[in-house]
């Protein structure tokens, strides 16, 4: 055989077939293709219409595209050959807990209204505890048998629980008055729900830790030992934070120096938290929150560049969650979706308005914006396929499916309230005389 | 500046970054362009991500600077000149956007 | 404290710490319960079987991050003693890689402080993906750098070095050791035919160059002259004519000395002509149709060029790689940049400069790659004979780029100091060696030719940035800024 079929000089495996290599260059292309185009110009322009962007803004025609390339339908991406790119997606991982973490600046947190920690620790707690206590019971009624004691239980429902935290940010695609009071309460879902997604994390990141297996299958939940991991890895993430701010400094203003830098530290974070057993998503925003408490103007140079890609890598994940996600849940996962549903409908808009009922002279009184916050946060798609990445397994991929059709139906209710509302107001201004029409 | 002087121009520069703001200072202080007014700006790309933020909602309580700026100078033709033969000198990337407008009049604080 | 001195600490904390994290990753855990039993199947909660990540994949991603921001400072630090940055990427892939570590791990107090590689060959060959694109990316820019104006007007001297390099190297090194073989261990006592296969293997890689080695040497120190532009296009050149060497080389030489069945019917003369014309034409039309392509696309994706660079890095070498036969990665893109930058020249800027920015970061991970792969073994035990055929190829190289220049009268310094880009060796040629040691697998001396081979490319690899560079200095096509006391 000729040397073409050698590219690269590593000696030992990482080389995959020709079938392989067809399959991973039709999913990068596509990938490639579609992230080009959701983040074009004209595709902003059609985002602006209310139902694509609803439908859009959840990521859902990302997953779609997924769900048909992967081994359901097309078979065209085996998910298996995805997983061996798993450093990548891991880097991909860190990158996200970089933007969100990029949030925890101290001159943001504290122009934080007080009302927004409360609505936050209140949905937090209200949507964690809720939702565990019905994950836990249908884990015992799905599980094998064999698997229903506490540390096999645990994990997934703390996993889902998470999830359940933190809304989505984007109101665009729901707000129908465009008032100074709705304009306040779409600032203040929007800010929420950054601050949601760092408190999902972190709660992700302590419970991934905790509940997480070792090489053999074992759980090491004994408090000690994760204390003391806990430690080094928020020593390990404020080094990193000031090692990379000290590398941002030396590096030239040049796109090369800087780039190379900026994704050294991000790849470093996400790995060495992975290494150390702990979510990259929980260590690199624990590196992003150091990082965007230090001064300096490259710093700010890092900061627009990370959130830069804010688009192209949620679109990434969007993909991969389509590509790895395993429908067949069975009764119980679906009813696991329907509960989810149920309490995101029930607790949501309760936080929301009992949070912000000391604010009420300044928000509207009726809204569709208050149903807003019933719509899955963006992060949980991400700490779901993050936790493939550490074990690629069925119930993994169903659990990522259940997160999926949560994200899914709680997206379109909000949507669909809007529209009520959109038809009945522009009902309404037609009824008007002509000159008194808005 | 007088109402007659048809060789003045405005000059509106958009710089999308630091690294080409510096850049255009420097070759603006070459040309020897020294009044100016800086304009902090945004882009719209800036905008639409705003309206579709997906996981740092967070930022929106501050208030974002992008890098990008607008500078406007008045100025005369000869020195745009000088100044465009030295932004042709710098890389595709840095190179700001330039709008030359001509003037009918413009009176500073001397000229009432 | 010197920016010098900021980065050298930098540099000492970054081993430090990655040093730190193999401990920690290598210190044994408190056990609840003693460990289960070796063929234990990992389960889910729902009794379904679970693969674990295979070792070394999870640690790849900080290894990826190390190797970066890591060899980013020791190309910085190399910069300021005025040594091309890509031998700092080497050198800190050598330093970090598992061939070093095993070389000083018989040493107690190296092995109690380094309890094992920092980055693992178990992590080292899940970065493939990235050489993959590395190789895409910067034959893509080589192809670039290639002008139609410049190949008319240079196309005699290109035709004569690169004739001169691949005759005078080939017959120079075979003839020197085949001479010299009583004094040579692995030729002495060997029947005549085996002398001359492994003399003739030993001469065919001694033409391989690096036009990867030679493109970032030339980027890094902003080059312009004829000493770089047909240097260049004489290495690309001389790595094609490798490829036909190599072919009738492995089909004579299986003849002579059989090896492989499997190899040997593979190396059939009808088949490997057929294999190789096909490589050849269509890597050339199937990377001229991507150049087309990337000009159509070029124009909708101006805001994210560097996300469709990396997609059409990957995408020529895996396509390349998806075919049957396979087509030649480094040709497919080089054809491509070639036919984007001579068509469409103002079009395709945009894209050659996103690329441009791109390759530092795949250049670090690439180069450091490449230093950890460095078989530091073959080189302590076979340097004296590594040494003499590196000698007597830097001869010939300085010998036939000589010649080949003043027969078409290219004129000095160009003619005296061009040799110096085809020093350095790299991925290419370490490849070959592969194929080389799986033919002559069933052979006792087939290991030790592929060791010798080896530790000449890692002289090869370490010698050629820095010659390189110091070639392009005299010939005077580096500017005085870059160009540091």
């Amino acid at each position: 055989m000729l040397p073409s079929a050698i590219v690269g000089a590593v000696a030992g495996g990482g080389e995959i077939s020709a079938t392989g290599a067809l399959r991973v260059f039709i999913g990068v292309a596509a990938v490639v293709a579609l992230s080009l185009v959701a983040t074009a110009r004209p595709f902003y322009r059609v985002q602006r219409i209310p139902a694509v962007g609803a439908f859009i803004s959840g990521g859902w025609a990302a997953i779609a595209v997924g769900l048909i390339l992967g081994r359901h339908v097309l078979n065209v991406v085996d998910r298996d050959v995805l997983l061996d790119v798993r450093p990548l997606i891991m880097i991909a991982l860190g990158w996200i807990g970089v933007i969100v973490g990029m949030q925890g600046r101290w001159e943001i947190l504290r122009r934080v209204p007080p009302a927004l920690w409360r609505w936050t620790a209140l949905d937090a707690l209200l949507s964690a505890i809720l939702s565990a206590t019905i994950a836990a019971f249908v884990m015992g009624e799905w599980l094998h048998p064999d698997h229903r004691s506490l540390d096999w239980v645990l994990p997934p429902v703390l996993m889902l629980a998470c999830c359940m935290i933190g809304w989505a940010p984007e109101t665009r695609s729901i707000r129908v008055a465009h008032t100074p009071k709705a304009g306040r309460l779409a600032l203040l879902l929007q800010s929420g729900a950054g601050l949601s997604a760092m408190a999902a994390i972190v709660l992700f990141g302590i419970t991934y830790r905790l509940t997480g297996r070792d090489e053999l299958g074992r759980m090491d939940f004994t408090i000690a030992e994760n204390a003391s991991k806990a430690l080094i890895a928020l020593v390990v993430a404020a080094l990193l934070g000031l090692g990379g701010r000290f590398m941002l400094q030396r590096a030239d203003r040049s796109r090369p120096d800087a780039l190379t830098v900026f994704i050294g530290v991000v790849a470093i974070s996400a790995g060495v938290a992975a290494t150390l057993r702990f979510s990259p998503l929980f260590g690199s925003m624990l590196v992003g929150v150091v990082v965007a408490n230090l001064t300096g103007p490259r710093v700010r140079d890092f900061e627009r560049f990370i959130m830069g890609a804010e688009h192209a890598v949620a679109l990434l994940f969007y993909l991969l969650a389509g590509v790895l996600l395993e429908p067949a849940i069975g009764l119980w996962g679906a009813i696991l979706v329907a509960a989810f549903v149920l309490i995101r409908i029930a607790v949501k808009p309760f936080a929301m308005q009992r949070s912000l009922a000391a604010h009420a002279a300044e928000l509207p009184a009726r809204s569709v914006l208050y149903a807003a916050s019933i719509r899955q946060s963006p992060i949980a798609i991400a700490i779901a396929v993050g936790l493939i990445l550490s074990e690629a397994s069925t119930l993994h991929r169903r659990l990522l499916t259940v997160v999926v059709l949560v994200g899914l139906i709680s997206e379109l209710l909000p949507y669909l309230v809007s529209l009520r509302q959109r038809r009945s107001l522009a009902a309404a201004a037609a009824e008007l005389p002509a000159m008194e029409r808005p | 500046m007088s109402e007659s002087d048809s060789s003045n121009r405005l000059l509106v520069m958009i710089a999308r970054d630091e690294a080409t703001f510096e850049e255009l200072v420097t070759g603006m202080l070459d040309v020897g362009l020294e009044g100016a007014t800086i304009v902090d700006s945004k882009g719209i790309g800036a905008i639409l991500r705003r309206d579709m933020p997906i996981f740092a909602g967070l930022a929106a309580l501050l208030p974002q600077h992008t890098g990008s700026r607008i500078v406007f100078s008045l100025t005369k033709l000869q020195r745009i000149g000088a100044l465009r033969r030295f932004i042709q000198e710098m890389p595709p990337s840095r190179r700001p956007i330039i709008i030359v407008l001509p003037i009918e009049s413009a009176f500073g604080p001397d000229d009432h | 404290m010197g920016k010098r001195r900021y980065l050298l600490l930098a540099w000492i904390v970054l081993l430090l710490a990655m040093t730190l994290l193999r401990h920690i990753e290598l210190a044994p855990a408190d056990h609840r319960q003693p460990p289960p039993t070796p063929d234990i199947t990992l389960v889910d909660g729902l009794a379904r079987p679970v693969t674990p990540p295979p070792s070394g994949l999870i640690e790849s991603a900080a290894g990826l991050g190390f190797l970066l921001i890591g060899a980013w400072l020791t190309g910085r630090i190399f910069r300021r003693l005025g040594l091309p940055m890509i031998t700092g990427y080497l050198v800190f892939g050598v330093l970090v890689g598992p061939q070093l570590h095993q070389a000083l791990a018989p040493c107690a107090w190296f092995a109690w402080l380094v309890p094992a590689a920092l980055v693992p060959a178990e992590s080292l060959q899940y970065l493939t993906l990235v050489n993959n694109l590395a190789i895409s990316i910067i034959a893509f820019t080589a192809g670039g750098e290639i002008r139609l104006e410049s190949l008319r007007t240079g196309a005699k001297h290109i035709v004569s070095i690169t004739l001169a390099g691949v005759l005078l190297i080939f017959l120079g090194v075979a003839a020197v050791l085949y001479l010299a073989r009583p004094l040579v261990p692995l030729l002495a006592h060997r029947e005549p035919a085996v002398a001359i296969v492994i003399c003739m293997v030993l001469a065919t890689i001694a033409i391989a160059n690096s036009p990867a080695t030679a493109l970032a040497v030339i980027k890094e120190a902003d080059a312009h002259g004829p000493t770089a532009r047909i240097g260049l296009a004489v290495t690309v050149c001389k790595d094609l004519a490798l490829v036909i060497v190599f072919t009738v080389l492995m089909a004579v030489a299986l003849r002579l000395v059989p090896g492989d069945e499997a190899a040997v019917e593979a190396a059939g003369p009808s088949r490997l002509i057929g294999r190789l014309a096909w490589q050849l034409l269509a890597s050339i039309v199937i990377g001229a149709l991507a150049g087309g392509l990337f000009r159509l696309a070029i124009g909708r994706v101006a805001e994210h060029m560097a996300i469709f660079v990396i997609g059409a890095g990957f995408g020529l070498a895996l396509l390349s790689k998806a075919l049957d036969p396979p087509l030649e990665p480094l040709l497919v893109a080089l054809s491509a940049g070639f036919v984007l930058a001579n068509l469409w020249p103002r079009q395709s800027a945009r894209m050659f400069h996103a690329t441009e920015e791109l390759s530092m970061p795949v250049y670090c991970v690439f180069f450091a790659v490449a230093g950890a792969t460095i078989r530091i073994d073959a080189l302590i035990q076979l340097w004296p004979l590594a040494l003499f055929i590196v000698a007597v190829r830097a001869l010939l190289l300085w010998v036939s780029t000589f010649a080949g220049a003043a027969i078409t009268r290219l004129p000095p310094p160009a003619r005296t100091w061009m040799w110096t880009t085809f020093i350095a060796q790299a991925g290419v040629s370490i490849a070959l060696v592969t194929q080389v040691t799986g033919s002559f697998r069933n052979h006792p001396w087939g290991a030790q030719l592929a060791s010798l081979l080896l530790a000449v490319i890692a002289i090869h690899q370490l010698i050629g940035p820095p010659l390189m560079r110091l070639g392009l200095i005299r010939a005077g096509e580096v500017p005085r800024d870059e160009n540091p006391p």
